[in-house]
């Protein structure tokens, strides 16, 4: 294993961290060789003895009562040791997260979506478990259906839920809806910023449904035992996530599930929630007998995600110095079929890159027979900023000012009022807008025939609570336990921080995802929390264990511990009557100064530091055909320090290049009769290599100081900006604005040759 | 049920292995015969997860059934490295980050080295064009290319 | 002390006051006391979650026992999910 400098990639820097040995660095992962080995086991590659195949029948109907069940003909086929229904199922409460849960596990009464898991089938191999599944009878009663936010919300719409009231309208509205929820902010009033605008703008935007396309579909295998105790072997952003969710929906005590992360490929927020796994472990406990269920891809597209299309009016004034005087939106986001916060997210990060004076945000939650949201990087935020940075673009250009100076003179800093209500804390909102002004590619000339659009864009990051354990091995090296899911790197970021804090070589620390039963409790991998939360806890339990480290050595040499100091991992003793006492050292006589050092640290993680990330690009549209071709891509983001910088600039590459799929290609297309058209990557089309260009990186290090590394997250923010830049560069490139995503062939097309006649 | 059993080559080893006639030769690699390398990430043809050299040709081994491996010789991700020394791919997959979740990897690899056994002085466009038939979700391609174009330098001129 | 600023939706269970100055200790203390004064409004809080609080712009989930001081600025929020 060796320690690589940077490759050779434009615009990189992320060295910032300087003062640092470790942190900055750009080591091998240590979890990399069993990877391109082919070795790496995730969940699907898990074979136990007597092990079963589970399948899962989903509803062809996207709206419908379930009559009745029969499974007797699906019994007696070979090979089927068990099945399942709803009914084997604890009931689920009236309304509220655990409904939605439960009955997004398996329909009870009701299917709310086609794809809907309805019952399951065990048996000896796939094809017995397929065909058994297909031979359970289901008598529906179909019911109306919705699949568009407009439909939905009309006033004669179908209603899924008969107790869902829209929450957020005073009063409190007596009949039910689709409209699972209001949110508004506001602040100032808009009609004087309208007054005191020189110009104003007012568009309307929509963006389609996506998902977020992790190449492994959701996985598990499941042991459960004759005491009722069951192992979980299971590909997901959280394992005690899986744990607490797969007990709530069983109705069973979580000490009875242990859950086992396996290597996980992909999740981007998708793998924040659980489809399978209580499903294989019912039938595990009937069977008796371990139960494998691994997804089909036309299952994770009709079953799981998506990230929600959206319906935004913005109306911006401005005056002719560039000051956006105050916004006005209305936003409203499909929810899949069960209540979530999409709208509400939405709301909080429509307008924040910009300081307003006057504003008013309205959102709306919106419930329709598709499936539930699930989360996918920075949730709710691309499509937000689609709306607003078109408008904000559009108002550069009636103001004849450089997008992106326009942008920095409306940027928020430290102690402006967010939109939502409290202050920014520090951030690098500024310093990004200026990375993407000063860099190359912004200064160099665009291409004949080329378009140029910049865009900006914001996500929170989050804390939440994380779990570590330092073990000192009596060798000198260290194993580091944490109960972060790696979803991308995080391991090699967690054995950097350890490094740095013990003065230890990296390559002498193993960084290990534990158990449930081995680490302690950790949250989910989300809101791009791993190295920042779950690293302040590893960075906790060093600081722990480099003080007993000091006392090991003040025994050692039988002095006051005050005379000792940790200098770059030994023991140094002040006074300097001692030779310093390497760690190895300390940890080999471990045993005669008071037994084997460890370290655990378990927190609430504070101060998650926002992100910003400004990105541009040059577009060619070919006339013709209508298609967009992305010529050239910088992205500037805010990290916080860069623990791993290649990693760094992976996520921020790979966030790219999703919000690119989002703008160009991406979309659910669902026929008249609620069925997903496109369940599969054949018409489902995500970018692939000869779509790109090199995507540049710049990585904008102001640290965060709510973290002993200045971390600050970056999984999320990337996605936000591609948006809004493609749209922007396409109307740069043809002089026609599109408002609907994707930015398809035939939709360009259509747009352009609507702006000719 | 009847089982046919198929004789073949893979990574070198002679191997035979029982296998339902519908069963694709990505589960027959992977449950048979424990290579766990090739991933299924879609079964259809269109992600490359499960690529596999068979007889020379880059394969989708989600597509092929198991039975039509019979004499056939095969290279999986697992057949790259040698007893001490990993592929300049994979070496260069390592140091240049090419990976953040793996699932791809094995996929990208095999595709890569059917790529440079054909052309081992390929252009950026010719490696994204080789690689098309590849998904990955989370690297934005970039560092893959980089990877793969350092890679084709390192075999061109071993140290 | 605090003061606690109240967001559009939660203006609706306090009489259409926006903001309030509440001595209290700590969070759970500043809980307790909005609950007794507006009753509705600890409902609210209930249904939608909000069990984050923005204290001086940060925002921590589920903080009971964080300290306030005369001139902390509170908002209550939702804790926020993620991808
Ligand atoms: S699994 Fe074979 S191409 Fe996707
Ligand atoms: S590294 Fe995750 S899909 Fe490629």
């Amino acid at each position: 294993m060796s320690t690589t400098e940077a490759p050779a990639s434009t615009g990189t820097n992320g060295n910032g961290a300087s003062g640092y040995r470790w942190v900055g660095t750009r080591p091998v992962r240590h979890d990399g060789l069993d990877k391109v080995a082919g070795k790496a086991r995730y969940a699907a590659d898990l074979n136990l003895p007597g092990m079963l195949y589970g399948h899962i029948l989903r509803s062809p109907h996207p709206h419908a009562r379930i009559v009745s069940i029969d499974t007797s003909a699906a019994e007696a086929m070979p090979g089927v040791k068990a099945v399942v229904t709803g009914a084997d199922f604890p009931e689920a409460p009236p309304k509220g997260a655990t409904r939605n849960l439960m009955c997004t596990v398996i329909a009870r009464d009701t299917v709310l979506y086609s794809g809907h898991a309805v019952a399951a089938v065990a048996a000896s191999t796939r094809r017995e478990a397929k065909a058994a599944a297909e031979a359970i009878e289901v008598t529906y009663e179909l019911l109306p259906h919705v699949l568009n936010i407009a439909d939905a919300m009309a006033d004669d719409a179908p209603v899924l839920h008969d107790n869902l009231f829209t929450r957020g309208v005073e009063p409190r509205p007596t009949e039910p809806s689709n409209i699972a929820a209001r949110t508004v902010y506001e602040r100032g009033d808009v009609e004087q910023g309208f007054a005191e605008a020189d110009i104003v703008i007012e568009r309307e935007f929509s963006t389609q449904a996506v998902h977020q396309g992790y190449i492994e579909p959701h996985a598990c295998v499941v042991d459960c035992d004759q005491e009722g105790k069951a192992v979980i072997w299971a590909s997901s952003q959280g394992h005690f996530m899986v744990r607490s969710s797969t007990a709530t929906v069983l109705g069973w005590d979580t000490s009875r599930i242990k859950v086992i992360p396996a290597e996980i490929g992909g999740g981007f927020g998708g793998k924040t929630t659980i489809y399978i796994e209580p499903v294989a472990a019912l039938l595990s406990t009937k069977a008796g007998r371990p139960v494998k269920i691994v997804m089909s891809r036309e299952d994770v597209f009709r079953a799981t995600g998506p990230a929600p299309g959206a319906i935004i009016k913005m109306k911006v004034g401005a005056r002719n110095d560039g000051t956006i005087t105050t916004a006005k939106a209305w936003l409203a986001y499909e929810n899949g079929a069960f209540q979530g916060i999409a709208a509400m997210l939405g709301c909080m990060c429509v307008v924040s890159a910009y300081t307003l004076d006057h504003l008013y945000v309205e959102g709306f939650d919106v419930v329709l027979n598709r499936p539930v949201n699930v989360a996918y990087r920075a949730p709710s935020a691309p499509a937000a900023a689609f709306a607003m940075d078109s408008v904000v673009d559009e108002i550069a250009a009636r103001v004849g000012m450089d997008p992106i100076d326009l942008r920095i003179h409306n940027c928020p800093s430290q102690g402006d009022p967010t939109p939502y209500g409290p202050k920014w804390p520090m951030i690098g909102l500024r310093e990004c807008l200026e990375a993407i002004r000063d860099s190359d590619h912004y200064q160099s000339e665009l291409p004949e025939g080329q378009g140029r659009g910049v865009a900006s864009g914001f996500w929170f990051n989050i804390g939440e609570a994380p779990s570590a354990t330092v073990n000192l091995n009596e060798n000198g090296t260290a194993t580091v336990i944490t109960g972060s899911p790696d979803i991308g790197g995080s391991r090699a970021s967690m054995a950097l921080m350890a490094a740095e804090e013990l003065g230890l070589d990296v390559h002498l620390i193993q960084p290990v995802v534990g158990d449930t039963e081995v680490v302690g409790f950790t949250d989910v991998t989300e809101g791009s929390r791993a190295t920042f939360a779950t690293g302040m806890a590893v960075v906790e339990a060093c600081r722990d264990l480099k003080e007993q480290l000091r006392k090991r050595a003040a025994k050692t040499w039988d002095c006051d511990v005050e005379e000792v100091e940790w200098v770059d991992g030994s023991a140094v003793h002040g006074p300097g009557e001692q030779e310093p006492l390497t760690l190895a050292a300390i940890t080999g006589n471990a045993k005669r100064t008071g037994g084997p050092l460890g370290a655990t640290a378990s927190l609430n993680a504070r101060g998650a530091g926002p992100a910003f990330s400004v990105q541009v690009a040059d577009v060619s549209v070919d006339q013709e055909t209508g298609r967009v071709t992305v010529e050239r891509y910088t992205t500037a983001q805010d990290a916080g320090t860069a623990i791993h910088p290649s990693y760094v600039e992976g996520q921020m590459q790979g966030g790219v290049v999703q919000g690119i799929g989002w703008a160009l290609n991406e979309e659910y297309i669902y026929s008249d009769d609620g069925n997903l058209e496109n369940p599969g990557f054949l018409d489902y089309r995500i970018p692939v290599a000869s779509d790109l260009p090199m995507i540049e990186t710049c990585i904008v290090e102001v640290p965060n100081p709510s973290h002993p590394y200045g971390v600050r997250g970056v999984g999320e923010v990337g996605i936000v900006p591609p948006l809004p830049v493609m749209a922007n560069a396409v109307a740069d490139a043809t002089g026609v604005r599109i408002s609907d995503l994707p930015l398809s062939p035939p939709r360009v097309l259509e747009a352009l040759t609507a702006a000719e006649s | 049920m009847s089982r046919t059993h198929v004789n073949c080559e893979v990574n070198g080893d002679a191997v035979d292995f029982l296998t339902e006639d519908g069963e694709s030769l990505l589960n027959a690699l992977r449950d048979e015969l424990g290579l766990i390398g090739a991933k299924e990430g879609c079964g259809t043809g269109d992600c490359g997860a499960c690529s596999i050299i068979m007889n020379g040709r880059l394969q989708c081994s989600c597509l092929i059934f198991a039975p039509e491996a019979d004499g056939a010789a095969i290279t999986t991700c697992e057949g790259l490295a040698s007893a001490d020394e990993l592929h300049p791919l994979q070496q260069c997959f390592l140091e240049g980050a090419a990976l953040q979740c793996g699932i791809c990897t094995p996929g990208f690899l095999v595709a890569a080295k059917a790529l440079l056994d054909e052309n081992p002085d390929p252009t950026e466009t010719e490696v994204r064009y080789a690689l098309a038939g590849n998904l990955c979700r989370c690297t934005g391609y970039d560092k893959i290319v980089r990877s793969v174009l350092e890679a084709a330098v390192q075999i061109r001129t071993p140290a | 002390m605090a003061v606690v600023h109240f967001s559009t939706d939660q203006r609706q269970h306090t009489g259409g006051t926006s903001e309030v100055t509440i001595d209290a200790a700590n969070v759970r203390e500043l809980v307790r006391q909005l609950a007794e004064r507006y009753p509705s409004l600890n409902a609210h809080l209930v249904e939608t979650s909000s069990t984050a609080v923005a204290i001086d712009g940060e925002i921590i989930p589920d903080p009971w026992l964080e300290a306030l001081t005369p001139t902390s600025e509170v908002h209550l929020v939702r804790p926020l999910a993620g991808g």
